[in-house]
């Protein structure tokens, strides 16, 4: 288990409650506005080409949040889970603390994965291709507002590390 | 000695340069290279990127060719010798002799470095890869002892290079085909080991359990750390009793040894893991950049740091390292 | 087509390997690799003891090679290597490049054995050029793979000067380690191995978990091709790994005599050998024999040859 500091008992639940709590096409919203700068050299590469037609599974465990990932328009795009809906090609599960870490790079996802904080059911090929998509995009390629964004997460995983 | 550190793509090869890496060895993005996993390495645009990062800070760029070039697809392995060299990148890695002979023979200028992948253990093979195709390193397998490798290095025509720290091969590399064995690909004919395609993952009541085209690799109880699904890093039954009968997930770890292996006459140190995230490089890297520089200043009084060694345990696969070879028990 | 026993991968004691040759001798095979090519540790038989029994089965009218150490790791380990290619009475199958470079100092003709890495026309050039006369295709290598090699060695204006052997029979020998798995088994040191792997003269059987444990094992889920899969996943013998099924591709003589392969390899085993070339052997003839791929009570598989995971079995 990870021990908590001072700063991440207050942050955590902040976080968390803040995802349960703001409706899905708020938080889509939010989503796109980083996903689709984040990830644009790698559309412009054909590099998401892997993700048509396919699904993948986003399982934060420890908030009980579920999403997809999937193409929308050639762009990525992160929808709902809904129950009804067929199962994902692969899901990729761990806590928020996790996937934070994950987002930001401050930890490598192999040795999330070792320490059993991600696992990955399902189709294997096709998570491990997300992985390397999220490891291969380029920061200094971001526009400034958005690297500032992702310094500040860097700031706030500094007290989940 | 040189730290070559690997890079499986951009942001990578940037946290490693930025961390201190005197070369860094990249792949192209197909089947040429031993870590062709999906998503991974460079097209020619990237490559020129990673060239220019590089160049502009002062490190050298290695290609790695380095699987057996198949024969349907030998102008696939061409055109990557073809794209190295018009880049002029410092040096290509390569394993096959072919292959070899033609970088040797159209690009006299280009320098060559015998792949890991080679499986060439002793001075004599050295020998035929220099005075035929004048390679000028060779990257050693991680099978030899250290009285072994200094062996090696007083008779060797070449520079050579040994793996510092990383996922551990217990097979020598070049020859095993255990994972074409269960699957139908291998580092030697598709550049993968234990692919992705392959494995799955399940959890259970009990445990978590891995399995490669169907064949159970491991189980994992609650509280064991996991490790990658290859064949011989497993948990299976020899005469009833199920144990890591190869070997266990462990990673290699020769800080220790940097004095050892700089009197041997080593003169590059290799840091596996082309598929891992660039926080794994830059953690790495810098680790590595730290003890090498430590030594060179004060070579008599070297000695690894603890938080050194922490820092790399917890990137490491089974969050345990391992002196490998150089360790008695395998002798 | 001419039929060849491979070298004796296991450490048997010196008179049972004796024995096996004289049986060899007395049936209708061509070649005879003979020479440890696994660990240097094993006593039974030394350098000279292997160059004077290749001395003595040269009179048998069977071509006899003898076959080099796999894995190289000692400067003891190149003495003795450059002692077998100095001394031999008959032809050096080379499975180290130490091996090839050695020989070739020597201006000796060798036979590149399965572990030397010829994945293409080229390299088989290479060596050819160097004084190979024959190759032991590597294992994994599929039929329309080697096909295409033999073709582009036609064309290149040297495949009809070189033999091609193709491992046909026998647990594949598929990777070699600095570590020793039967002492590792035994809880013993690699120094302190007691060369232990003498007791097991077909080797050491490794199972899957499930496998082994009957409970949980569910032949449809193992199963998922449709093929039939044995339950042995593989054969520790000392360093080396081999399949844990034999590789069968007896009946796969027409197609191997149609593409040009030269030589069809046995592997020895402590029962069957001389069965399996009899057998063989009837089949060039003509004569009627059972099932091919039933010819010794024991799963069996053919994938690589294929293109599919070695250990597949394909029918038809």
């Amino acid at each position: 288990m990870i021990k908590l500091n001072p700063c991440q008992h207050i942050l955590l639940p902040t976080v968390k409650g803040l995802a349960k709590s703001c409706p899905f096409p708020l938080q889509k919203k939010i989503a796109m506005l980083f996903l689709v700068p984040v990830f644009e050299e790698a559309r412009l590469d054909g590099d998401l080409d892997f993700l048509r037609d396919r699904r993948i599974g986003l399982a934060i465990s420890d908030i009980d949040y579920q999403a997809t990932l999937r193409l929308e328009n050639g762009h990525l795009a992160l929808a709902k889970s809904t129950a009804s809906e067929a199962p994902t090609d692969a899901i990729i599960r761990g806590n928020l603390s996790a996937f934070i870490q994950l987002a930001n790079r401050s930890e490598d996802p192999d040795s999330l994965f070792f320490q059993r904080r991600l696992c990955i059911e399902g189709d294997t090929d096709l998570a491990l291709e997300v992985k390397n998509l999220i490891d291969a995009v380029d920061l200094d390629e971001l526009p400034k507002w958005l690297k500032q964004t992702l310094s500040l997460t860097q700031l706030v995983d500094k007290q989940f590390a | 000695m040189e730290l070559v550190c690997p890079a499986g793509s951009l942001p990578a090869l940037k946290a490693a340069v930025d961390n201190g890496a005197d070369a860094v060895y990249i792949g192209f993005k197909d089947d040429t290279n031993a870590r062709h996993f999906s998503g991974l390495n460079f097209n020619d645009r990237k490559a020129q990127k990673a060239l220019d990062y590089a160049r502009d800070r002062g490190a050298k760029i290695f290609v790695a060719i380095n699987t057996y070039a198949q024969p349907k697809g030998w102008a696939r392995w061409q055109r990557a010798v073809d794209l190295a060299a018009e880049l002029s990148v410092d040096a290509v890695i390569i394993a096959d002799l072919g292959l070899l002979n033609y970088a040797a023979q159209r690009y006299p200028q280009l320098p060559l470095h015998l792949s890991v992948q080679g499986s060439c253990t002793s001075a004599e093979g050295l020998k035929f890869y220099h005075s035929e195709l004048g390679i000028r390193r060779a990257v050693l397998p991680r099978v030899l002892s250290l009285d072994q490798v200094k062996m090696v290095a007083e008779q060797s025509p070449v520079d050579l290079e040994v793996f510092g720290f990383g996922s551990l091969c217990i097979m020598a590399e070049g020859r095993c085909h255990l994972s074409s064995y269960v699957t139908d690909q291998s580092p030697n004919n598709s550049g993968v080991c234990s692919p992705a395609k392959d494995v799955r993952w399940t959890q259970t009541e009990e445990h978590l359990e891995s399995r490669l085209n169907n064949v159970v690799i491991d189980r994992y109880q609650a509280e064991e750390t996991a490790g990658y699904p290859t064949l011989c890093k497993g948990r299976f039954a020899v005469e009833e009793t199920i144990f890591h009968a190869l070997e266990e997930p462990v990673s290699l770890n020769t800080l220790d040894l940097i004095p050892d292996l700089y009197a041997a006459g080593i003169k590059a140190i290799k840091l596996e893991g082309r598929q891992r995230s660039p926080a794994y490089v830059a953690q790495v890297v810098s680790v590595w950049r730290s003890a090498l520089d430590s030594f060179a200043n004060n070579p008599e009084k070297f000695s690894s740091k603890a938080e050194w060694m922490q820092r790399l345990a917890k990137v490491s696969e089974g969050s345990q390292t391992t002196l490998g070879a150089y360790h008695r028990p395998w002798q | 087509m001419k039929i060849s026993v491979g070298p004796i991968y296991y450490y048997w004691p010196k008179q049972k390997v004796l024995d096996f040759y004289q049986q060899i001798i007395q049936t209708p095979v061509d070649v005879i690799y003979l020479g440890e090519t696994v660990c240097a540790k094993r006593r039974e038989l030394r350098s000279g003891d292997w160059l004077e029994l290749a001395q003595e089965l040269c009179d048998s009218g069977k071509q006899i090679v003898l076959s080099t150490l796999t894995l190289i790791e000692s400067r003891a380990d190149i003495a003795t290597l450059k002692k077998l290619c100095a001394q031999s009475p008959c032809l050096v199958e080379a499975n180290d490049m130490s091996a090839v470079q050695i020989l070739t100092d020597n201006n000796l003709p060798f036979v590149a054995g399965p572990a030397i890495n010829i994945y293409n026309a080229q390299t088989l050039q290479l060596l050819y050029k160097k004084g190979m006369q024959r190759w032991v295709m590597p294992v994994e290598i599929n039929r329309e793979n080697l096909a295409e090699i033999m073709q582009g060695a036609v064309e290149m204006g040297f495949g009809n000067n070189i033999e091609t052997e193709v491992f046909s029979y026998g647990k594949l020998p598929l990777a070699y380690s600095a570590r020793c798995f039967t002492a590792r088994t035994k809880n013993l040191a690699k120094d302190g191995c007691k060369l232990s792997c003498i007791l097991y003269p077909d080797g050491l059987a490794l199972y899957s978990q499930s496998v082994y444990n009957k409970s949980v094992y569910n032949k449809s889920d193992y199963n998922k091709s449709g093929c039939s899969q044995g339950p042995q996943l593989f054969t520790l013998n000392g360093i080396q790994t081999q399949s844990g099924q034999c590789y069968n591709l007896l009946d796969q003589w027409p197609l191997m005599h149609k593409i040009g392969v030269d030589i069809m390899r046995i592997s020895p085993e402590t029962e069957g050998t001389v069965n399996v070339i009899n057998q063989l052997s009837n089949y060039f003839s003509g004569e009627p024999i059972d099932s091919p791929l039933t010819l010794i009570a024991e799963e069996q598989c053919n994938g690589y040859w294929y293109g599919m995971p070695g250990m597949d079995a394909v029918t038809g």
